[in-house]
């Protein structure tokens, strides 16, 4: 699934970002990268969702939150 | 199916084994002994959809060495009975101990399952568990459950039943002991590999015993053979320690792949007051309280009062005493007229502002440091989008209240070009501090019981145009799609009275410096053009000044202020726009820019109307020198800097025909 997609105070792990160079290495650049783990702080269908990501509070608007292919983390 | 599977549970004690036994066999289990020692052996039969399934119950062991009974029944049991599967409960709230035990059972050879439990305690103490890695990096299923309500039952005996299956197939994973010990290995499984009575174990955990003299192995192998290998290494390190040291580093590296440390992640306070800030119901509301503080602050409570203050000093205090010094002193009239009427008129008709405008910069301020600023981007950003634009794009248009200047410079942060271009053209739009002081003086003027009212709605349209207009630029010239937003929201903090104090002091500097050395040049500029033409000393309408006003005069008739002395101000409002006031206070005379009785000398020229029609062509028309030369470094182009003078100095005029003409009708 997309991160647009997880609930909120979901924990996600990064799988891959479909999107050209551009986009993809300024997410990196700011600590997006695959394998890492993401707190999902809220999340409205049709919004900007606000993560956590080492540390730090990102703000991810809807046309790049589509793009960031992620897995639930197993919990109960 | 008459089959059983065997299945075995291991774990370390008080690790929810008992509990999570008594949940899978329910009352049907049977409690004896061990044979030949007095450990308790608990087995329990039961069916799982098709299946049947004898659960037997091993010791709660911390490893599996052969120094406890418990440890060497449980090995027993797993080497003579091969279970098809080991059932490995491990505390989740104590991993690393536990996975020991863990790893040893693997190296056994037998399949394991991994009942992750105390999954709730874990939970509660914020640590998260990728149970996904952890399965596959122990090859291994791993399913977490909480012994006491056992949610994952079924899926935990889908596990066993899946895996029993298999069993097979089963490879365990290897640790790495380290070059030497795995040469060891392969020399040991040479050296033993014809040893019948060995036959039944898995090699490579043979031959880890073997290597560290595991007494049960030793003995099986007869004594004779006990002068196979050396129990130490070169640095006289036993083999033993050494093989639990590599056990405990896989372990570390595994734990740090896995476990996820939430703390990081844990709510902070910035989260919470983020939960209302950025509420979706509550965020724009509050933002536009904020700002109607700001400008209540601004403009009624501290603004004024100071003004008043200042003004008092200036037009009164100031301007009398020099008068009479200056008379006093002998010196010649018209030099008493520059300094009172020119300098300390136009300059001091400026400073009377300086309250308001550093109130305003000091509120900005805070809104900066706080780090509020990036979640005005956020609540914007929905709205923004319907006129093309992302939230990024509304803090330089919040800046340009203060000043267009670094406003315009803070379009840097648009990532987007087209997004860009339209932020910096539309950003003038936003009324700077610098044309505070024409609203103030005519509000006070013409509509003194509106007065907060009416310099609102001032901000307003100008913010009303600039967002039609981007709506416009970005569906022609503009064109693109508005960059998804990206932006960092940094932990709140409380701005320092430093900080703060820096950054006004720095903006109220500049504003005195400007007002030292612009205005005062363009006051004695001024004066002289307003009191002289080729003849000599002239009255004020005979005046170089008064030419040139009349000439432009006769553009601004259909916008109701067709006189010389707008319209000169008009003019000298291109070098800045605090010189309007500067220029309307010497033109008139008015008693060294009192802000009172320049007041009154603008009733003869101005009607309301017309007042506020001259309010709304200030704030629309083109941008001071300050701002076209950033407009024109920012967008690195003299065609779009031409064009937005042109295009501003349209839409002016315009829209204050606009408001002249059609508001002609109401008023009558």
């Amino acid at each position: 699934m997309v991160i647009a997609e997880a609930k909120a105070n979901s924990f996600v792990v990064i799988d891959r970002i479909h999107s050209g160079r551009n986009l993809k290495m300024r997410l990196y650049n700011m600590g997006l990268t695959p394998g890492v783990r993401v707190k999902v702080i809220s999340s409205e269908p049709g919004n900007a969702i606000v993560i956590s990501v080492r540390g730090s509070r990102l703000v991810l608007g809807k046309g790049i939150s589509e793009k960031i292919e992620v897995r639930n983390l197993g919990k109960i | 199916m008459d089959k059983k599977i065997k299945v075995a549970l291991a774990g370390n004690p008080n690790s929810g084994k008992t509990t999570l036994f008594n949940e899978l066999t329910g009352a049907r289990h049977y409690v004896g002994n061990w044979p030949g020692v007095t450990v308790e052996k608990k087995e329990g039969g039961f069916k799982y959809g098709e299946e049947n399934i004898l659960l037997t119950d091993l010791p709660g062991i911390y490893s599996i060495s052969p120094y406890t009974m418990e440890e060497i029944v449980t090995r027993k049991f797993i080497i003579e009975e091969k279970p098809d599967v080991i059932l490995n409960i491990v505390d989740a709230s104590n991993l690393e101990r536990n996975l020991y035990l863990t790893i040893q059972l693997i190296e056994m050879g037998r399949p394991v399952v991994i009942a992750l439990n105390m999954m709730d305690i874990v939970e509660k103490k914020g640590i998260g568990i990728d149970v996904e890695a952890l399965s596959k990096k122990l090859k291994a299923t791993v399913v977490p459950i909480t012994a006491s309500k056992m949610g994952n039952k079924g899926k935990l005996l889908d596990a066993v039943v899946e895996t029993a299956k298999k069993s097979d197939g089963y490879y365990p994973i290897e640790v790495d002991y380290g070059q030497d010990i795995e040469n060891k290995i392969v020399e040991t499984h040479k050296l033993i590999d014809h040893l019948a009575c060995l036959g039944r174990f898995n090699h490579r955990w043979l031959s880890l015993r073997v290597i560290e003299e595991d007494i049960e192995i030793m003995n099986l192998m007869g004594s004779g053979q006990k002068a196979y290998l050396d129990p130490e290494n070169s640095h006289g390190e036993r083999y033993e320690e050494l093989i639990v040291k590599k056990k405990y580093e896989f372990i570390n590296r595994l734990v740090d792949a896995v476990v996820i440390d939430k703390s990081r992640d844990k709510e902070t306070v910035s989260d919470k007051i983020d939960k209302i800030a950025m509420n979706r119901y509550l965020g724009l509301p509050i933002f536009i309280l904020i700002m109607m503080g700001v400008f209540a602050f601004t403009f009624d409570v501290v603004g004024n009062r100071l003004l008043d203050l200042v003004d008092v000093f200036f037009s009164e205090i100031l301007a009398n005493a020099a008068f009479d010094w200056l008379t006093g002193a002998g010196v010649s009239e018209w030099l008493i007229s520059l300094v009172v009427e020119g300098i300390i008129g136009g300059v001091g008709g400026i400073l009377v502002f300086l309250p308001n405008i550093a109130t305003l910069f000091f509120a900005i301020s805070i809104l900066e440091d706080s780090g509020y600023m990036a979640r005005v981007a956020f609540i914007m950003d929905r709205t923004m989008r319907r006129i093309g634009l992302s939230g990024k794009a509304f803090i330089p248009m919040v800046l340009g209240f203060g000043c267009n200047v670094p406003a315009i410079m803070s379009t840097r942060t648009l990532e987007n070009k087209q997004d860009r271009m339209t932020a910096i053209l539309i950003n003038p739009f936003m009324s700077c501090s610098a044309r505070l002081p024409v609203y103030t003086l005519f509000a006070s003027a013409f509509f003194p019981r509106n007065k907060s009212m009416v310099v609102f709605s001032l901000y307003f349209l100008g913010i009303a145009v600039a967002v039609t207009v981007a709506f416009v630029f970005k569906r022609t010239f503009f064109k693109s799609e508005p960059i998804p937003l990206l932006i960092e929201l940094p932990p709140y903090r409380i701005p320092t009275a430093k900080g703060i104090g820096i950054h006004v002091w720095e903006r109220v500097k500049e504003f005195i410096v400007k007002a030292g050395t612009l205005i005062f040049a363009a006051s004695i500029v001024i004066w002289f053009l307003l009191n002289y033409n080729f003849a000599g000393p002239a009255a004020f309408t005979d005046s170089f000044a008064a030419s040139v006003g009349k000439f432009i005069a006769p553009m601004f008739t259909p916008l109701g202020f067709g006189n010389w002395r707008a319209s000169l101000s008009l003019l000298t409002g291109v070098v800045a726009k605090e010189i309007i006031v500067s220029n309307m206070s010497i033109a008139y005379g008015a008693g060294a820019g009192s802000g009172a009785s320049l007041a009154d000398a603008l009733s003869a020229s101005f009607t309301s109307l017309s007042a506020y029609s001259f309010m709304v062509y200030v704030l629309l028309y083109i941008p001071c020198i300050g701002v076209i030369s950033v407009i024109k470094k920012e967008t690195g182009s003299w065609k779009w800097t031409g064009f937005s003078i042109v295009y501003q100095m349209t839409l002016a005029w315009v829209i204050a025909f606009g408001v002249y003409q059609i508001g002609g009708l109401f008023v009558g």
